[in-house]
């Protein structure tokens, strides 16, 4: 193309972008690529006096993430979409990743790598003004480079010193793994169908022989199954591509892919409407699918995280389980929902709580009986974390759901070794017994139902709500068993004739089959994974079992579910008892953003996942050299799950918007805003940090122990709404924390150090009413709109 | 007893004997007794006896409840001892010369745990028919309480070289059979453990470590702790009863007996105190009750843990007239739960009962009687099998170990300093007490716990308590203060006006930088904390501090436990 027909195409497609671009806020420019640049800023031209010779050498840094130590690279920043194509890959290896296509003229070439605009801003205003000849100005100035910019890109990366100089590498056995998840029993009882996160496929076992049948590919890390009520079609919930994967039984076919919301978990077949539901658990809401049309009907809201759901007696109620707790009032206990879905009227009939748990995860109806069994957590997120034993950090049970909505919770822990991870449930046919997975203990108590009714009644409705829960010595009254199975148990189901119960072992890839008499493993079926264990999935292994905390009582996946949160701020003994209340973040996109921990005192990954681990969480010995590299390695491969609020073109207009708003400099009455009150300031680079400990300006009364003349003991009322309370009169009681990464961060509530932001508008509208985290009291509020939405989309 | 009882009895006593002296003078199989259940309860009918003929045998045999006795054969026992889970390894025996004949249940034991001379390890290994003994301390007048390494290839024990030397911990490397010295002491070493490894912030790696028993200054048994080589010696408890016998659980604490009273005779040093299970961090932090009924007036000694985690104990009476022992075993994941009895009998007493493997002990046992010793025997947890595995009617067996391979406990890490003279101490509640909360309008309302401290002098005299402070208590229970680390504390809940509502009887201290939480006062051990978070933990911790104008509190015993 000569350089007149590509200036004529950039100003064309500048005009078509200016002209779908904004009114009233602004034009906003797009990436005109190098080539562009070049017609001036080349010796001897216009602009020789910005050569762009040092940008050329730069030029390959898009090709590189072809190389297959890129995608080890991008695998360890939790991302396994092609490195060439992913955003955060391109915001150092190109140009214009972060608005997106969208945003690109057709002159932008994404291959030319690192370019002026990389540094400098989209151009093309500015390429406008100087081809229309327009004096030099405000407006046609664009971004002035500076060392910032380097150092945004060229920081230590331990993604890319793990791969380069250490040799890390993704091994062939990496992507072979099964995963079993969960598994569904075919309606005659002949065949599971085991769904398998790894391998994106469900593995059909034949279930007298116990040999795989066949393995049917379906959407990316399928997560939960159930059978149409003729058994002829599966479906199959696909946690990252979000949707339903519709399987045809007798060809062995995914013959349809439905959409629906973020990071679906559960399913559900209705019976008697034909609906399917498939709950969104990164949306919090159920899609409520056709299932003669395959077609998202309806959507309802959940409660937080909605995981698992189970028809209850009488075919009229769907139960739903929610893995992270509702959000409370700070510093109150958790509490969650069991969301009671009216199938007839498509509507929510019943939202029940179950105080201080988290972590619902399991749901299953007792045949015989009107009541739903429900695996849960008890996390004792507002105790000071210094002790391990007698349930000090977290007890695991399981939870009675009565048809009045009551709870009953009651213990599978026991006062010196807990049960950890309850993750799934299963009642047998006759209603006799249940089956409890421990995902972080290897295995599957076996609980008598009958026993357990007898041992909660026992109680006055005072103990049962108030003694019961707390209890580590009851389990033994209606525990008939626990059989030890395979690596990290999570699916279970019996046969149709209540002969065996069937237990999926996520992390060696097999399903052990349970004698329902003698509650026995009879046998273990292999799924078919590589016999190999690569360091990676030794890691994974390592993150999931609860062998390395003190008295088996939990596993990082116990405040991790899927590598992210469960919405719990903790007491950390590190920083003193009772004040320093932080919120648990994500482990998605962690590895190249140290230092560590809010307070960020932890430097790398590996000192915070080996050493401080050890002594505050686990207080049993660090994990080894090895081990520490494998489990650091794992949890940095975690997988990012795709982002509902970008496109594939890039941003939106209002989102375009919010990004303005986001790097400003200038405030709404026109004053300079100082680089510290700017939001890019510290949330810069491909992931949005600055990786810098920055003071805390809004340290609120509980970031810092109180220090009173007098030794009054006092009242929280007294300090009114404590998210407006600061300690701005003394500085001593400014923390320093860390600058969080913004990937992902539309699933990350509650937000900021100690989670008392339940969602990002009141990050500003209520815990920055003084422009302590950045200038902001300034904005309307179609600006506040418009910055949310940038942020959701990043 | 029925006389048709009696002439039962008193047939297979003989046929016993008789079998007993065929297998000591041929060398050919042994025959056993039997105990059809292995629990003999008080008043059941329960027969020792013990015979003494030249060079003959003196073990013991037990007769079933039911009176009879089951004298099935068995191959091998005392030349290669089986049992169900397979060939009895190697064992490493504790052994007490017999000087005279002490006439007196028990007095070979109290002399060795005083550290009576001549005491000796001897290494038994079970092979192709014979029982080989090999001494392994033959430079040592004194040698006992081993305790075999998780890998199986060394032995733990006490020992002494000279009588002008006080005793230390030793190590025997079986492989190589060289010993070499751990760690000495001025005042003389009664126990020593393998531990877990201990990690800190501050060291580069996790490292090896003992525990053991030496006398402090007081000369109150205390436990220390130090590296694999003998350096970073740290002590770890400061109670004020003296510990008696430490073993490593699995997962990773430590297992004390310690003596929680002496109300019988407090000034008295030589008399026998109650001694209840506790359980701690290698560290010296988080000392717990172990087991339940901690002031039943007997002495409960651990002996270890089998590796399905039954956790075994030696219980005796405190009361001279209460005769017998019982070997008892608490699931470790639920050791508040009543105690399971293995063995029992009124008419002997057990000094050791080593676990080993699922479900074996090796015990040693001696029936009341003049002329008797302490033999060592088999026993099978799941059968009631209890089989004599060897005698020696000059030596008192008295401890023993099985050189056998087993699981590490986990490594633990410790958030101690050194640097820091001060723990830190947190309740959430108190006003829960067992299982619930006192509420209504009987609960006293707490007004400020008071904390006190005891100074001890020396062995048998009762400590000095002194009042270090009270602080007051939050209207929700919750209180929080700092104290000195390592010094033997005790807390009171004050009412209106002063008055103690409630009072630990027991001690218990802090370590250096420990920040030790509790539920409530008396708190069930079966209860975990509510998730509440306290207004003590609202401001900082009132310190109190040890400055020698504590006032001495008046003398006045504890009314109330609270342990």
């Amino acid at each position: 193309m000569s350089p007149v027909l590509r200036l004529i195409s950039t100003l064309i497609l500048t005009g078509a972008v200016a002209a779908q671009g904004p009114t009233g806020d602004g034009e906003f420019p797009v990436f005109v690529g190098q080539s562009v640049c070049r017609e001036c800023h080349v010796p001897g031209g216009s602009a020789a006096d910005c050569a762009l010779d040092p940008v050329l050498e730069h030029g390959g840094a898009w090709a590189a993430l072809s190389s297959r130590a890129a995608q080890s690279i991008a695998a360890l920043s939790s991302i396994r979409h092609e490195p060439q194509h992913h955003r955060v890959c391109l915001t150092c290896h190109s140009a214009g990743a972060d608005e997106g296509s969208r945003w690109h003229a057709a002159t932008f070439r994404i291959d030319d790598g690192v370019q002026c605009e990389s540094c400098h801003g989209a151009g093309s205003i500015h390429v406008e003004q100087q081809r229309g000849g327009a004096a030099a100005g405000p407006a046609s100035l664009i971004r002035r480079g500076s060392l910032s910019d380097c150092i945004a890109c060229h920081r230590a990366r331990p993604s890319h010193v793990e791969v380069l100089e250490r040799g890390f590498a993704l091994e062939p056995a990496d992507a072979q793994y099964k995963t079993p998840v969960h598994l569904a029993v075919a309606p005659d009882g002949k065949r599971l169908y085991v769904v398998c996160e790894q391998s994106d496929s469900v593995v059909v076992v034949d279930a007298e022989g116990g040999t795989v049948a066949g393995e049917i590919a379906v959407g990316r890390r399928p997560h939960h199954a159930a059978f149409s009520g003729d058994g002829s079609r599966l479906f199959v919930s696909n946690r990252l591509s979000n949707s339903l994967s519709v399987v045809d039984v007798a060809t062995g076919r995914e013959i349809a892919q439905v959409p629906v919301g973020q990071e679906p978990h559960g399913v559900l077949v209705d019976p008697s409407g034909g609906n399917i539901l498939v709950l969104n658990t990164g949306q919090n809401s159920v899609s409520l699918i056709d299932g003669v049309g395959l077609r998202e009907k309806k959507r309802l809201a959940m409660g937080q995280g909605p995981w698992s759901v189970a028809l209850a007696t009488g075919g009229r109620h769907a139960y739903v389980t929610s893995v992270r707790p509702d959000m409370v009032p700070f510093l109150d206990p958790p509490r969650s929902e069991v969301s009671v879905i009216d199938l007839t009227q498509e509507t929510v009939a019943r939202r029940i709580v179950v105080p201080e748990a988290n972590m619902l995860q399991g749901v299953a109806r007792v045949p015989g009986r009107d009541l739903m069994l429900v695996s849960l957590m008890r996390t004792k997120s507002l105790v000071p974390m210094t002790r391990l034993s007698q349930g000090w950090t977290i007890t695991n049970g399981i939870g009675v759901v009565w048809p009045e909505g009551r709870v009953d919770q009651i213990l599978l822990d026991e006062p010196g070794e807990s049960f950890p991870d309850p993750m799934d449930l299963a009642v047998s046919p006759d209603g006799r017994h249940a089956l409890v997975t421990s995902g972080g203990g290897d295995v599957v108590a076996v609980i008598d139902v009958a026993r357990l009714i007898d041992a909660v009644e026992r109680f006055s409705a005072r103990e049962r709500r108030e003694v019961v829960p707390q209890r580590l010595d009851l389990g033994e009254r209606f525990v008939a068993a626990r059989v030890a199975v395979g690596a990290n148990p999570r699916g279970a189901a019996f046969s149709p004739d209540g002969r065996f119960a069937f237990v999926v072992n996520a992390l060696d890839d097999s399903v052990s089959v349970i004698d329902a008499q003698s509650w026995r493993v009879a046998r273990t079926i292999h799924l078919g994974g590589p016999e190999v264990i690569t360091p990676l999935r030794r890691g994974e292994r390592l993150f999931h079992s609860a062998d390395n905390a003190f008295g088996r009582q939990f596993s990082c996946r116990s405040c991790h579910p899927d590598g992210h949160i469960n919405g719990l701020t903790f007491d950390i003994e590190a920083d003193g008892l009772g004040m320093h209340p932080v919120d648990n973040r994500t482990l998605r996109s962690i590895f190249d953003t140290a230092p560590y921990k809010w307070e960020g005192t932890n430097p790398t990954l590996h000192w915070q996942c080996g050493p401080r681990l050890a002594v505050f969480f686990t207080r049993l010995q660090p994990f080894a050299p090895d081990e520490l590299d494998d489990v650091v390695r794992y949890m940095s491969t975690i997988e990012l799950p795709p982002n509902p609020y970008r496109s594939d073109e890039g941003l939106t207009l209002p989102q375009r918007r919010g990004k303005a708003v986001f790097e400003r400099a200038v405030s709404n009455d026109g004053r300079t805003i100082a680089p510290e009150q700017r939001c890019s300031t510290c949330h810069n680079g491909a992931l949005f940090t600055n990786q810098q400990r920055t003071p805390l300006r809004n340290t609120m009364w509980f970031d810092a122990p109180v220090r009173l003349e007098r030794f009054d003991l006092f009242d929280l009322e007294e300090f009114g709404d404590m998210g407006v309370f600061y300690y701005l009169e003394s500085s001593t009681h400014v923390n320093r924390m860390d600058v969080p990464h913004l990937i992902n961060i539309f699933d990350g509530a509650p937000y900021m150090h100690n989670g008392a932001a339940p969602t990002l508008e009141e990050i500003w509208t209520r815990f920055n009413v003084v422009d302590d985290h950045g200038r902001t009291s300034d904005l309307t509020r179609r600006q506040y709109n418009d910055l949310i939405a940038y942020l959701k989309a990043l | 007893m029925a006389s048709r009882e009696q002439h039962q009895l008193a047939e297979a006593e003989t046929e016993f004997v008789g079998n007993v002296m065929h297998s000591m003078t041929h060398r050919s199989r042994w025959t056993h007794s039997r105990i059809a259940g292995s629990m003999l309860p008080n008043g059941a009918t329960f027969f020792a006896r013990l015979c003494e003929r030249k060079r003959a045998s003196m073990f013991l045999f037990v007769l079933c409840t039911a009176g009879s006795l089951d004298a099935a054969s068995t191959e091998g026992i005392g030349v290669a001892a089986r049992s169900e889970g397979g060939v009895v390894p190697a064992i490493v025996v504790a052994q007490v010369q017999r000087i005279t004949d002490p006439g007196e249940a028990g007095a070979p034991a109290a002399a060795a745990q005083s550290g009576i001379e001549r005491s000796r390890l001897l290494l038994l290994r079970f092979e192709e028919g014979t029982t080989v003994s090999e001494n392994l301390t033959p430079g040592f007048v004194r040698a006992g309480r081993p305790e075999v390494s998780f890998d199986g290839r060394r032995v733990l024990f006490v020992g002494q070289r000279s009588t002008d030397k006080a005793s230390g911990v030793w190590e025997i490397d079986l492989v190589a059979r060289e010993t070499r010295h751990v760690v000495s002491s001025k005042r003389g070493c009664v126990a020593a453990t393998y531990l877990s490894r201990l990690f800190t912030l501050h060291a580069p790696q996790p490292w090896a470590q003992i525990a053991y028993i030496e006398r402090d200054e007081a000369g109150i048994p205390a436990l220390y702790t130090c590296r694999i080589d003998g350096s970073d010696v740290r002590r770890i408890s400061y109670g004020v009863g003296g510990v008696e016998g430490v073993v490593a659980l699995q997962n990773g604490r430590l297992l004390v007996g310690m003596e929680t009273s002496r109300e019988q005779s407090p000034t008295d040093p030589d008399a026998a105190a109650a001694v209840a299970l506790f359980a701690l961090n290698p560290d010296g932090t988080d000392l717990m009750a172990f087991t339940r009924d901690m002031d039943r007036g007997v002495r409960r000694i651990p002996q270890g843990e089998t590796s399905d985690g039954w956790v075994v104990f030696l219980e005796t009476a405190l009361a001279r007239e209460e005769k017998g022992a019982a070997i008892l075993a608490v699931r470790r994941a639920n050791s508040f739960a009543a105690p399971r009895a293995l063995l029992k009998t009124p008419d002997g007493t057990f000094r050791c009962a080593t676990p080993w493997g699922t479900s074996h002990l090796v015990v040693t046992y001696r029936p009341w009687g003049k002329g008797t010793f302490f033999g060592l025997f088999d026993f099978n947890m799941e059968s009631g099998d209890f089989r004599p595995l060897h005698h020696d009617p000059d030596w008192d067996a008295v401890g023993a170990a099985v050189i056998v391979e087993r699981a590490a406990p986990p490594g633990y890490s410790s958030v101690v300093r050194d640097d820091a003279p001060f723990g830190q101490l947190y309740c959430l509640d108190a006003y829960m007490t067992g299982l619930a909360r006192e509420s209504g309008t009987d609960a006293a309302r707490i007004e400020s716990v008071r904390v006190l401290v005891a100074e001890r002098s020396q062995r048998g005299v009762w400590p000095t308590e002194r009042r270090l402070g009270e602080v007051p208590v939050a209207e929700d229970g919750s209180f929080f203060l700092e104290v000195p680390a390592r010094v033997p504390l005790r807390l009171e809940t004050v009412g209106e006006g002063g008055g103690t509502l409630r009072a630990m009887r027991n001690w218990f201290w802090v370590m250096p930088g420990e920040r030790r939480g509790c539920i409530g006062c008396h708190e069930d051990r079966a209860l975990s904390p509510p998730n509440r978070h306290v207004k003590a933990l609202y401001h900082e911790p009132r310190r109190l501090t040890l400055d020698g104008d504590n006032p001495r509190v008046p003398e006045a015993r504890p009314e109330v436990d609270l342990p």
